[in-house]
């Protein structure tokens, strides 16, 4: 989730000095709770929602991509992983609106299904270059340094393609009902003014 | 060869088209080719096919069922060959002076033409009954493409339509008693059903009245004739070609196929000399009183079929013989006579016998082939018909035939000569319309044909006399068909002269009566018109055509009634009166028992199951009965969250957490959607809808419910993951339902996130959808720079990765003044 | 195999019949509580399959009779699978609700104009 952080990072700089008259001094914000003009999806601005998605985010994101790697021991997968990780993006949505989610997306919706196909499907039949069945899996042990022994599953490649499905599923699904929507409601505040005042 | 000349004929139908624009009309010199070479081969191989070594080809097809193409081309097939390639080579090199360079669809017309004579050769040479019924469907196709040529008329459209239903609905009939009979006799190969035919099974007369059935409608035998005269809307080349000489007598070639074998297996010979006889007289009968000559000839060639279909089915060696001689007798002779009346029609602009005179005169050498083949219809010697009728006439002698009966016999040839007789007075009605001098009428302006235009007709006469002259020829073929037949006092031999018999002595009456007839013609055509008109059988056509449409369209008013809900209580009421009936009366009978009492029975595993089912129970039945929103979605998600503790419970963990996701993220994006729709549904159903739909979901609901529980209950099998725990460790995982889903069964998984994608991008289509219309419908309305604005604002909205370069943009666009914060309506 | 308990037959009743009712609503916000309530029935079929009380089917070396986890596997499944259908269905109820400004189940107009044809077209 590296590009997530970066692209959050970019927002963040990019918009730090533009909000106003800053507090001056030391104890002025450097940054927003976060990266953009903050107007949530739904009701007033709650900045409890919005510290609280600030702290969480990282953190599910993390949790998330580790259902999904151990998810071949315990409980998760790229299932619930996906799930997990786009409940960051969701909160993100719900504190901060449709440019928030805008701005912390690593790529659109659209792109991260393609991925995810192309991960799933590449995994998938791979093994056919190789001579074998589609789908096949093959998995190997190595002593890392620092891990010690490291166990690599080529499904769990597959189950990484299964993760970015889920994700650009729920996303794409919110950037629909739930951004798309705003964003049309907001357009149609904006235009009814001008139309009646034309009148 | 005969595969090679069949996929030639293939070929030639996809390359005929684009030669159009080069040749014109000569693209039919070309389509005759294929037809001429197979032609050639058939004669080039006829001694050694008449010595009785027929020629065999195979080609596997679908192994899997045991279907192979196999090919067959005996006696009866080659006599077949010769009329469907050699007659189609002739009328496709007739085609070239007919058929205009700028008429309509002139490729379409040579390329079906050619498909339709590839699919005839394989009727006749194949020798497998499902090959033959998708060759013989597929020249009921051809034939309706052809009948249909001229699709601007509403007439072509319908006759071409008619045509189709009756041949190829009959032709599901002849399918079923093809299947019949190849399980009878426990092959599908026609040679050895009718070499070796099975007689013991109950079901035999049942599949041979389908087959019948079919063949029936094919060779247009009353009641199902009525299609014949209508597709007479055809151009006048694809009349002589399918509606004359070949494809209806696809019925009779397959009459006479399986006639050695089944003949005598009731009630075939009833069937066959009841329809064919009357399909004879009604065809004669209406031939009479035609005026347009092509329908003359058309309710003639309805009566001629009904002859052969009588002799074909007979079954005996000199109705056999018969068989083959009038089979290519009236292959010829109607021919040539539907090609001469193409050629009148084409010249002078009309066919009505009304409207013409002076043809003879001013067409002599058409004429002469036109009176030929009419002689040979109507059985004159030294033809080809006169041997053919001959022949026929002997098959029925009371007392030298072994079938059928004296009596039968008897009657069947008073029916044969009055048949002929009938066919003499309309041969001579139609050599008196077509070429004769009427004082009446006053004569047309025409130009004289080509020599081409009328070389096939008089190639196709002459063929008629030469095979009359040296019946030595057709009498080989007939005996090498006719031989496996019972034979009357002496064998039979087709030929001009018999000597003085009975049959001589018929012949001259039927000469003499058909004179008086057609002298006596005005007399009768009083006659006919004072006749009470007989049910027209198309009338029986119509009539089942109504119905079907009145039915379909009853039945659809009934059913289709629009509503969703209604057509889901059928189903469920279906599922109900079906395996739930039967349930319900397993449960009465006692064959099943519900585990009530047994040891196995038990309220709950463990009290918190209980507590968890009882949250579950009252959550969905409130969220049944809410009629607001946000209280009907609260429940939803505790009845989510109740069957994820249900998971917990029963040892699932991943599906706990799973659902707990998915309900969350469901209840967060119901939330989105909810909040813009009222806060209560608008529809209430109350009173006795109400109450019966309540009453049809819990029977329902209850029904699987119980279903479940008898079979959960009753299951014996271990389950069939079994070994799955060995195996994940095998391949490093120790969480076995996920390595089922990324491993062993990872092609569900790799399915389901088709889906998942598919899903996703379908919403993002249903919503921006809308959005692109409302964007479309304000161009016209508004400022172009607004336009760019809306525009980008929406490319910002789908949340791009250009989040760090548009933040500006956002920004200018959140700081509008009138963008400030408002509450939400509930809708617009 | 046993048969599972008998409250959760019940159970199974209910929410098939509550979402077969909800299905034959006109409400389309309804029909998509029905169909995730039919969802919830179906999952909790699949899981009846197995033996009522177990562990879960993870090899962690404990003792005991894991669950059977193939039907595990099928619900994990048919729930993402629902969940992508629910939103289907909540976007089409959207669009219907801004087409028509409510989110009925309007009778199919087609249908409706099939069924006002009260006089066959004449075949002749």
């Amino acid at each position: 989730m590296t590009t997530a952080d970066g692209a959050w990072r970019a927002g963040a700089d990019g918009d730090g000095q533009g909000d106003g008259a800053a507090p001056e001094g030391w104890e002025a914000p450097r940054e927003r709770w976060l990266s953009t003009v903050v107007r949530p999806a739904f009701g007033p601005r709650s900045v409890l929602l919005e510290i609280v998605a600030r702290l969480l985010i990282p953190a599910i994101l993390t949790f998330s991509v580790f259902l999904l790697l151990s998810g071949h021991d315990r409980p998760g997968g790229g299932f619930v992983g996906g799930l997990v990780a786009s409940m960051a993006y969701v909160l993100r949505y719900v504190a901060g609106g449709r440019h928030e989610l805008a701005a912390g997306l690593p790529m659109r919706p659209n792109g991260l299904l393609a991925l995810g196909l192309l991960v799933a499907c590449g995994t998938a039949g791979a093994p056919l270059l190789f001579g074998r069945p589609i789908l096949e899996t093959f998995s190997f042990s190595t002593v890392l340094p620092v891990f010690g022994t490291v166990k690599f599953a080529s499904f769990l490649l597959f189950d990484i393609g299964v993760f970015l499905i889920v994700v650009g599923l729920v996303l794409s699904v919110v950037a629909a009902l739930g951004a798309r929507m705003e964003a049309e409601e907001e357009e149609a505040r904006v235009r009814r003014p001008r139309r009646e005042g034309g009148r | 060869m005969l595969i090679f000349a069949l996929v030639l004929h293939a070929a030639f139908a996809v390359l005929l088209p684009p030669l159009v624009r080069v040749l014109g009309a000569r693209v039919f010199f070309v389509a005759s080719l294929p037809p001429a070479l197979a032609v050639l081969w058939a004669l080039s191989q006829a001694p050694r096919i008449v010595s009785g070594r027929p020629i065999s080809a195979s080609v596997a097809w679908v192994p899997a069922l045991d279907i192979s193409l196999d090919f067959r081309v005996d006696a009866l097939a080659l006599a077949m060959v010769v009329l469907v390639s050699g007659i189609g080579a002739a009328i496709f090199c007739y085609s070239v002076g007919y058929f205009h360079a700028d008429e309509r669809g002139i490729g379409r017309l040579a390329s079906v033409m050619v498909l339709f004579s590839g699919a005839m050769l394989g009727v006749v040479t194949t020798d497998n009954l499902f090959a033959l019924y998708v060759f013989w469907e597929l020249t009921s196709v051809t034939s309706f493409l052809l009948i249909g040529h001229d699709d601007r008329k509403e007439q072509a459209r319908r006759a071409a339509l008619q045509a189709l239903v009756t041949t190829v609905g009959t032709g599901l009939f002849m399918l079923v008693g093809f299947i019949l009979l190849g399980g009878i006799g426990g092959t599908f190969r026609i040679s050895e059903l009718v070499a070796d035919p099975p007689t013991d099974s109950p079901w035999l007369p049942v599949a041979l009245v389908l087959i019948l059935v079919g063949a029936f409608a094919k060779s247009a035998q009353a009641p199902l004739h009525f299609w014949l005269p209508a597709a007479m809307v055809a151009p006048t080349p694809i009349s002589a070609y399918l509606h004359a000489a070949t494809m209806v007598k696809g019925g009779v070639y397959l009459v006479a196929r399986l006639a050695p074998g089944f003949a005598d297996v009731d009630p075939w010979r009833a069937l066959v000399l009841t329809v064919g006889l009357a399909t004879m007289l009604v065809g004669g009968w209406r031939a009479l009183r035609q005026d347009d000559l092509k329908l003359l000839l058309a309710y003639g060639t309805v009566s001629q079929l009904g002859f052969l279909i009588v002799l074909g089915g007979t079954g005996t060696q000199v109705a056999a013989a018969a068989m083959i001689g009038t089979l290519l007798a009236h292959g010829f002779f109607k021919s040539t006579l539907f090609l001469t009346v193409g050629v009148i029609d084409h010249q002078t602009g009309t066919r009505s016998i009304a409207a013409l005179t002076g043809i003879g005169r001013r067409m002599p050498v058409l004429a002469g082939a036109g009176a030929l083949a009419a002689a040979s219809m109507a059985g004159l010697p030294p033809l080809i018909g006169f041997v053919g009728k001959e022949a026929a006439l002997e098959a029925f002698l009371p007392g030298h035939v072994p079938a059928p009966s004296p009596a039968a016999a008897g009657v069947m040839l008073a029916g044969l000569v009055v048949g002929s007789i009938l066919t003499f007075a309309y041969s001579a009605r139609f050599v008196w319309g077509a070429f004769a001098d009427k004082e009446t009428v006053s004569e047309r302006r025409f130009q004289s044909p080509s020599w081409a235009f009328v070389t096939a007709p008089v190639l196709l006469s002459a063929a008629g006399l030469l095979l009359g002259v040296a019946p030595q020829a057709a009498d080989a073929v007939a005996q090498s068909y006719a031989a496996p037949l019972p034979v009357g006092d002496k064998p039979y031999h087709l030929a001009l002269w018999h000597g003085f018999g009975p049959t001589l002595g018929l012949t001259a009456l039927v000469i003499a009566a058909g004179a008086l007839l057609f002298a006596a013609r005005r007399t009768v055509e009083q006659a006919q018109k004072a006749l009470a008109r007989w049910p027209e059988a198309e009338l029986g056509y119509h009539l089942f055509v109504h119905a079907i449409y009145a039915a379909a369209l009853s039945v659809t008013r009934r059913l289709q009634s629009g509503s969703l809900s209604v057509y889901l209580g059928v189903i469920l009421a279906t599922m109900l009166a079906l395996p739930g009936v039967r349930l319900v009366a397993a449960l009465v009978n006692g064959d099943l028992r519900l585990p009530f009492g047994s040891e196995e029975f038990r309220i709950w595993d463990s009290p918190l199951e209980g507590v968890v089912a009882v949250v579950l129970i009252v959550a969905t039945i409130a969220v049944a009965r809410e009629h607001r929103r946000f209280p009907a979605l609260i429940m939803l998600g505790a009845l989510g969250f109740g069957v994820a503790g249900l998971f917990v419970l029963h040892g699932a963990p991943d599906l706990a957490l799973t659902l707990i996701l998915v309900e969350t993220l469901t209840m967060i994006i119901l939330v989105f959607v909810l909040r813009r729709l009222p806060s209560t549904f608008n529809v209430r159903p109350n009173g006795w809808t109400k109450r019966f739909t309540v009453l049809l979901c819990s029977a329902a609901g209850t029904f699987i419910a119980v279903t479940l529980w008898l079979m959960t209950d009753a299951r014996t099998a271990t389950p069939i993951s079994g070994g799955f725990a060995e195996r994940a460790e095998e391949v490093g995982g120790r969480n076995l339902v996920n390595v089922i889903l990324v491993d062993f069964r990872a092609l569900d998984t790799f399915g389901e996130i088709v889906v998942l994608a598919t899903a996703a991008v379908a919403v993002a289509s249903l919503v921006l959808l809308n959005r692109r219309s409302r964007v479309m419908e304000q161009n016209g309305a508004e400022t172009p720079e607004e336009n760019g604005a809306e525009t980008e604002d929406a490319k910002e909205g789908t949340a791009g990765p250009r989040a760090g370069i548009g933040t500006k943009e956002i920004l200018g666009n959140d700081l509008r003044p009138d963008g400030a914060h408002q509450p939400n309506e509930g809708g617009e | 195999m046993s048969a599972p308990g008998f409250i959760l037959v019940i159970a199974v009743a209910v929410l098939y019949s509550s979402g077969f009712y909800l299905l034959l609503q006109r409400s389309l916000m309804r029909v998509v509580f029905g169909i995730t309530a039919l969802g919830h029935a179906a999952n909790i079929s699949l899981l009846l399959t197995d033996e009522a009380i177990t562990l879960p089917p993870l090899l962690t070396g404990h003792e005991g009779e894991l669950s059977d986890p193939l039907p595990q596997a099928m619900t994990l499944t048919a729930i993402v699978i629902t969940f992508g259908v629910t939103t289907f269905l909540l976007a089409l109820a959207y669009r219907v609700w801004l087409g028509d400004g409510n989110d009925e189940v309007p009778n199919d107009v087609e249908d409706r104009r099939i069924k006002q044809l009260s006089e066959p077209e004449d075949s002749a």
